[in-house]
């Protein structure tokens, strides 16, 4: 059993792996440089929901003693549980895919060795990470080296933003020409699809069941829930701002990661590029343990096989099976050539699409009493959960003509 | 149902391209500035070789891939000059 300390450790992990990421980063620093500080308040209002979301997911495992695959699972059968779990893993597919490419382009910008020849180094040093180690060694390592992203919130404030706009973008949408609405509204679903990522829940419920979280655990999942997403979502703001200072001025439009290293050097100088290259790298590796983790726990919570990170390999073979064959497949677009930031902004707008499916069950595990007792949803988390729903449906339904006249 | 696939419909019809030319100007314009920013970064010693070249061969990739004509010609070369000094 963790002490609240190292519960909330487990916040910021899902924050830094699920947050901070490449399609968050990517997708901020394009919002910033493209319309300033236009789209913050995407990114708030996806973390207010992911907030509430992450705390139903620990509340309800805490509770239940399940997982969210495990209570989708129990509570509607097998043959309902099974279609948007494939979904999902074909989108965590991508969406690993192009976190292993965003740690390749760390290590691209820290040693100028291009990223195709870190794919394999990368996917083997990830695999072996999840074979040998425990959730609590990548929890630790990953929470200390993501705080170098803190660099990112320095370089933000020390380039002197404008913060009258800046809190009017926070709250409200500042609208671009008519000729760039498409290009506003896909970068928000984007923003949105990089933010709300059904992954976390089912790493953070499954987390949950495996480090032994009860009733008396409410308190700090509630404060992990806050503390962890404000956390990323002040990460990603501050990229959002960096972005917005250095390259809109100059009419800068980010096309390829290789623009993106520059952001922290006006800020930083000499410490800027290995700063962005080290958090690229740290951030992404992180989100790629989530996602090689979260797939092979929906996946196995599903088929009801053993499953648990903290377990020896041989005591749940085919759980440390799907995630080792996951890790190997997700290198192919990157080795076949596919440039990673197109492959992020698309996977990105797809996690967008299958959003619907991962939330739907939350308003009827949440209020249901043989799950949570008398912990159920209050009115405002219902409401939360409903309008969430709600905008995962327009998002999913607008993404694709969006890509059309946007994503470019 | 009904009202959310009219409101993504709206919100879906609210996106235009720009026309094809201007697309054009306004990437070499962004290429140029990217360049512009890696160069003053470099002679400030605030970046090493490598991140240099990186940005001048994504700028021949995506000019030569979205651009033609003088502005193009030109920002191809800037490209080519950055990389030769950071060799």
């Amino acid at each position: 059993m963790k002490s609240g300390f190292l519960q909330i450790a487990l916040g910021i992990i899902t924050s830094i792996g699920g947050f901070l990421e490449v399609g968050s980063i990517a997708t901020a620093a394009q919002a910033g440089a493209s319309f300033r500080y236009g789209l913050i308040w995407a990114i708030v209002l996806g973390t207010l929901c992911l907030v509430f979301l992450i705390e139903m997911s620990g509340r309800l495992s805490a509770v239940s003693k399940h997982t969210i695959a495990d209570a989708v699972r129990e509570r509607f059968g097998f043959d309902f549980a099974v279609w948007p779990r494939l979904a999902e893993l074909l989108v965590n597919y991508l969406v690993l895919g192009a976190e292993i490419g965003g740690v390749c382009l760390g290590l691209k910008v820290l040693t100028g060795i291009d990223a195709r020849w870190w794919a394999v180094p990368v996917a083997l040093i990830l695999w072996f990470a999840l074979w040998v180690g425990t959730l609590d060694i990548i929890e630790n390592a990953t929470s200390i080296l993501g705080l170098l992203t803190i660099g990112f919130v320095v370089a933000a404030v020390k380039m002197h933003p404008d913060w009258i706009p800046l809190a009017r973008g926070a709250v409200a949408p500042v609208f671009p020409p008519h000729d760039q609405s498409g290009q506003y509204w896909f970068t928000a679903v984007s923003i949105l699809g990089a933010t709300i990522s059904p992954y976390m829940f089912y790493f953070y419920s499954s987390g949950a069941v495996e480090d032994g979280w009860g009733e008396k655990d409410l308190g700090s999942n509630r404060i992990t829930a806050i503390v962890g997403m404000s956390f990323g979502a002040l990460m990603s703001i501050a990229v959002l701002v960096v972005s917005a200072q250095v390259f809109n001025p100059l009419g800068i439009d980010l096309k390829r990661y290789e623009q993106i290293a520059l952001v922290l050097t006006p800020a930083l100088h000499k410490w800027g590029w290995p700063i962005f290259g080290i958090s690229l790298a740290v951030c992404c590796f992180g989100a790629a343990v989530e996602i090689s983790l979260a797939s092979a726990y929906s996946i196995a919570q599903t088929f009801g096989w053993n499953w648990g990170e903290d377990e020896k390999p041989a005591q749940r073979a085919r759980f440390s099976l799907t995630y080792t064959i996951l890790i190997f497949l997700s290198i192919i677009p990157l080795l076949l050539g596919v440039d990673p930031l197109k492959q992020t902004i698309f996977s990105m707008a797809l996690t967008a699409i299958v959003l619907p499916l991962a939330i739907l069950p939350f308003v009827l595990l949440l209020n249901d009493e043989t799950f949570v007792g008398t912990h159920r949803n209050g009115p405002i988390g219902n409401f939360v959960v409903t309008f969430t729903i709600f905008m995962a449906c327009i998002v999913a339904l607008v993404t694709i003509p969006l890509e059309i006249v946007g994503g470019g | 149902m009904r009202t959310v696939v009219a409101l993504a419909l709206l919100l879906a019809a609210c996106g235009t391209k720009p026309p094809e030319a201007e697309l054009e100007k306004k990437t070499v314009a962004s290429w140029e500035a990217t360049l512009a920013l890696a160069r003053d970064a470099y002679q400030r010693g605030d970046v090493p070789k490598h991140i240099v070249r990186n940005v001048a061969e994504a700028a021949t990739e995506e000019i030569s891939k979205d651009a033609k004509g003088h502005e193009a010609a030109r920002a191809l070369a800037a490209a080519h000059d950055l990389a030769e000094q950071a060799r």
